[in-house]
């Protein structure tokens, strides 16, 4: 292992997780299969929703362009972090059976969801204050 | 072993990811990369804490100015209760992502100990995140078939 900034483990030696942490884990990626299954049924009914208010009410103009861009944006982010951590539950579970690279694969498909997840609150931060201001 | 299967185009099934008697033994230990996996995330979840925070806060002060300029009283109650159950909601979520930005953040300063924090982080914020989403489905759901309903009787 290279010596890494903020290197977890600078004395050597591999850390251990008890039974206990390893039995955790496996009740996240449970929940995490149930949290993906939920993420890809909203991010769905999202572009159904979007579909139907669009075609309900077509006006050309800011808001009906603002609304749209946000239901796709909306609905490419839930759907692409509910595959991400599909895919974290997934490798979990991959780890029980055969052991690793299961486990960094998982853990690395978590990351790519927090990277996905923070970049969508911050749209969402901004859009909001954008709109809010924009109304006034 | 299991017997091969009679039909050569059937999928594989689930269980073929079972353990067999006879299999090697799985050994279960966190190996270096997936270590440093768990370290690479800290920083994301920390800025995602940040990030929420202030997300809460921009939500909280936009729903209350919104209800102050518009102050029409049949929708000030929904209005209030959606802001209130919003920030609720979001705020619940916010203490568990801090939880594991705490715990990543000890996995990065050097603290092995931190790893079991983290497993349990994860699992909080799953659980939390699944136990949200089965009302929050329900609701989205009641929406999506308003919405198509009221599109299908146009």
């Amino acid at each position: 292992m290279s010596a890494l900034a903020g290197d977890p483990n600078p004395t050597g030696g591999p850390p251990e997780p008890s039974s206990e942490d390893f039995e955790r884990l496996r009740v996240a990626a449970g929940w995490a299969r149930f949290a993906a299954i939920a993420g890809f049924v909203v991010s769905l009914l999202l572009a159904l929703v979007m579909v139907a208010t669009t075609l309900k009410r077509w006006m050309p103009g800011a808001q009906t362009a603002y609304a749209i861009a946000t239901t796709v944006v909306s609905t490419i982010a839930v759907g692409g972090a509910a595959g991400l951590v599909w895919a974290f539950a997934r490798n979990v579970s991959l780890f029980f059976v055969e052991g690793e690279p299961a486990l960094a694969r998982a853990f690395r498909r978590l990351r790519y969801f927090f990277i996905v997840w923070t970049l969508f609150t911050g749209y969402n931060a901004v859009t909001t204050l954008y709109w809010f201001i924009a109304k006034r | 072993m299991a017997a091969p299967p009679n039909n050569p185009y059937e999928p594989p099934r689930t269980t073929d990811l079972d353990a067999r008697p006879g299999d090697a033994p799985v050994v279960l230990a966190l190996s270096d990369e997936a270590l440093r996996e768990l370290v690479a995330a800290a920083p994301w979840v920390r800025w995602l804490a940040r990030v929420t925070s202030v997300a809460i806060a921009l939500s909280l002060i936009t729903g209350i100015a919104d209800i102050v300029r518009s102050p029409a009283a049949a929708s000030m109650a929904a209005r209030l209760f959606m802001v209130g159950v919003t920030t609720a909601i979001s705020t619940s979520i916010l203490a568990v992502v801090r939880r594991y930005a705490a715990a990543a953040d000890r996995l990065r300063a050097g603290d092995r100990g931190a790893v079991g924090q983290v497993i349990a982080a994860q699992v909080g914020y799953f659980k939390r995140i699944g136990k949200i989403l089965i009302p929050v489905l329900g609701l989205v759901l009641i929406g999506a078939f308003i919405a198509i309903a009221g599109v299908v009787s146009r």
